[in-house]
């Protein structure tokens, strides 16, 4: 389970970049974070990895306050980041092998990643080559089968789908929809509403570091979430001008 | 889990270009190196061989007071790994019957082109090229894994940041230590195989190894500097530039500079200026002893009641009074001309010595503003290490001094007692009377030219250690810390 608790960023030049979040995404669900470009999307994730220090509120991973316990919080997180590139000069299984062993995984066999990538799609041929040979589709695959293979009750994935043909795209959101049913906790930050409304369980909007709305799937399906969407975009742009 | 980081460190160093690059430029510049170094040792040697026996040859029959000894300085056996001012030092000892000693340089000049360039050696070696490389090994550790992401996804795990970092220096430098090893080994191997050095032996290997040991310091210290500098810029292409201006600084400028600054903090006469004021001296003295020589002339015929301003000079001849007040002088004078030349030796003495001070607080300017540089601190231990730096100078003055101690109790103080000088004519000679043991008088030799021991050139140089020590700590220390907070988005 992820929460964030009245989680607020402050960045020296004093730019607030997160505007007390309350969040909190439960076991089984799809959690889709949207909003513009440094709408504080990326700070949250960044908070919950402690890559960042909050300047107010806490972070919760499985109830661990990842500030306090930065260590023990990030044994129960994934994290899939946009434009994985990876060690361009390993092949996938040794990209996979290093970060397995990082994760607490140190004795998974060659057919253990094997069988792994062959879940999230990649060809048999690939497993064996320098990831620099690649499609950018391919290396994110990989970096979501580094998150499968840690097996955390939790997954963060800033932008995963950013760059991706559409069918790339798809295979990526059903492995999404297939950890779900295996109780992860899954918050997607992105700008993607397609997918969004296509697998999310529920959806929320950012705006200049608050978290302006919340939809479960029966509201957004509802309510038409593109349109909603859209017209917080607008706002913001009017505002802006 | 730090056992993983590592491995997964030396897989990709191992897998990148720069690796073979470095294992190339080891494995051909080292041993290139040590041979070419070997080898102007034993031209040198050669060439200290064939002067000591000429010099030998020439002089056994021709035993003389005026004779010029000469000692030839036997090359430094340890300058086949750091040359230093091997060019500039003295070979050769002179000395004379009156004890004055001077060195010399006789070194011909091969390849000028040499010159121009300067020499590929084990400590250009290690100073130029390994230092770079280890920048460029380095440059992008941090940059290149933030930029491929690879740091945020390692971080994301719960691996402790200082894990990571001293992965990172383990890993690199292990590599690296392969490659420099690899070379040095194949170096020794070389030479051993291809020249009469017996680079194996007990006087070669351990100073060896202690050169080895410092500059595996000495390249740690570029080693965590490269990674500092990745982890303070924010790309790899800031990365590479800072590292090259900050090697730029440290290698040329800074070593380059600090004898200028010190010239300006602290200005010296030049050489020739100081030589003009011992010509002035020598001048001064001498013009006072002819006058003194006039006052002993009067004074003496005066006592025999003789007016020096009134006599006839063709009476000296003929004029038993004359000739007696001229043997009064003669001996008399003999006293007065010792009195000058003390004076003059003193005087000079003073100047030198004044002037040699002055050199040393500039020389010691020189040397504290350069151990800025670590690469300064290195060329000063590695080059007395070597018994080609500057401690040197100073020990070839005591060697001459020996030299000069030895000459006089083996060959003038023996040669002297068949010295006479005699009159003839007008004028004073002198020549060996009697029957000479020459047996007993033999031509003097530098048979052992001594070099300082090991460890008197390390206490010598433990500033310099103890900076080097002290460089490798603080940029350990930074980067390992730097890392601890580093941003990693």
């Amino acid at each position: 389970m992820l929460q964030a608790i009245d989680l607020t960023k402050r960045y020296e030049d004093q730019q607030l970049a997160l505007d007390a979040l309350n969040l909190e995404i439960k076991e089984g669900e799809i959690f889709f974070l949207l909003g513009a470009n440094g709408a504080g999307k990326t700070t949250t994730i960044n908070l919950f990895l402690n890559f960042i220090e909050p300047t107010g509120g806490k972070a919760l991973i499985n109830g661990i306050d990842v500030t306090k316990e930065p260590l023990e919080s990030k044994k129960y997180v994934s994290y899939v980041s946009e434009n994985v590139m990876l060690y361009g000069n390993f092949t996938a299984r040794q990209n996979l092998d290093f970060f397995a062993k990082l994760g607490g995984k140190p004795n998974l066999t060659k057919e253990d990643y094997y069988m792994r990538m062959r879940e999230v799609g990649l060809q048999e041929e690939a497993f064996e080559k320098k990831l620099k040979t690649f499609s950018k589709g391919m290396r994110q695959k990989v970096g979501l089968t580094i998150a499968i293979i840690k097996d955390a009750p939790n997954i963060l994935l800033d932008e995963p789908t950013a760059g991706l043909d559409p069918k790339a795209a798809a295979e990526l959101m059903q492995i999404l929809v297939n950890l779900k049913r295996q109780g992860k906790s899954i918050l997607m930050c992105t700008h993607d509403i397609f997918r969004a409304k296509n697998i999310a369980d529920r959806v929320g909007i950012m705006k200049e570091g608050r978290l302006v709305m919340v939809r479960t799937r029966s509201e957004f399906l509802e309510d038409d979430l593109e349109k909603i969407y859209m017209n917080y975009m607008q706002e913001m742009v009017i505002e802006n001008r | 889990m730090f056992r993983h980081l590592i491995i997964k460190e030396i897989q990709e160093i191992v897998t990148n270009t720069r690796s073979l690059f470095v294992l190339l430029i080891c494995v051909l510049l080292i041993p290139l190196g040590l041979y070419v170094s070997t080898k102007e040792y034993e031209q040198n040697k050669a060439a200290y061989k064939d002067a000591k026996q000429m010099y030998e040859e020439h002089n056994i029959d021709n035993k003389r007071m005026n004779f010029i000894a000469e000692g030839y300085i036997s090359p430094s056996p340890l300058s086949i790994f750091s040359s230093g001012l091997s060019g500039y030092l003295p070979n050769k000892i002179t000395t004379d019957s009156k004890g004055v000693w001077h060195t010399e340089n006789e070194y011909g000049i091969n390849n000028p082109v040499a010159l121009l360039f300067g020499k590929i050696d084990f400590y250009f070696i290690i100073t130029i090229i390994l230092s770079l490389l280890a920048f460029i090994v380095t440059f992008n550790s941090i940059t290149g894994e933030k930029e491929s992401g690879t740091l945020r996804l390692t971080v994301a795990n719960a691996v402790p940041r200082w894990k990571i970092i001293l992965s990172k220096i383990t890993g690199s430098y292990i590599v690296f230590l392969v490659s420099f090893l690899a070379g040095t080994i194949l170096g020794l191997v070389l030479l051993t195989l291809t020249t009469s050095v017996p680079i194996l032996s007990k006087n070669y290997l351990v100073p060896f190894l202690v050169i080895l040991i410092i500059s595996l310091l000495f390249l740690f210290i570029f080693f965590n500097m490269g990674i500092l500098l990745s982890i303070s810029t924010r790309s790899s292409g800031a990365s590479i530039t800072a590292s090259l201006l900050i090697w730029v600084m440290i290698a040329i400028i800074i070593p380059k500079v600090s004898p200028m600054i010190a010239q300006i903090i602290y200005p010296i006469e030049t050489e020739e200026v100081v030589n003009k004021q011992k010509n002035m001296k020598r001048d001064e003295i001498r013009i006072e002893f002819n006058k003194a020589q006039g006052e002993l002339m009067k004074s003496v015929l005066s006592d025999r009641g003789i007016n020096a301003e009134t006599m006839e000079l063709w009476k000296i001849v003929s004029d038993p009074e004359s000739k007696a007040a001229i043997n009064d002088y003669d001996e008399k004078i003999v006293e007065v001309k010792r009195k000058y030349e003390e004076m003059e030796n003193t005087a000079i003495a003073i100047i030198e010595k004044d002037y040699n001070s002055q050199q040393l607080v500039q020389q010691n300017i020189s040397k504290n503003i350069s151990r800025i540089s670590p690469i300064g601190c290195y060329t000063y231990l590695v080059s007395d290490l070597t018994n080609t730096g500057l401690t040197e100078l100073s020990n070839i003055e005591s060697n001459a001094r020996q030299f000069s101690g030895f000459a006089e109790s083996e060959y003038y103080s023996k040669m002297r007692k068949y010295y006479k000088e005699y009159r003839l004519g007008g004028s004073t000679s002198a020549g060996i009377f009697g029957t000479i043991e020459w047996s007993t008088v033999k031509i003097p030799t530098l048979n052992t030219y001594n070099y300082p021991k090991l460890a008197t050139a390390i206490n010598t140089n433990w500033t310099d250690l103890l900076l080097i020590c002290f460089y490798a700590i603080l940029f350990f220390a930074l980067s390992v810390f730097q890392f601890i907070k580093y941003d990693v988005r």
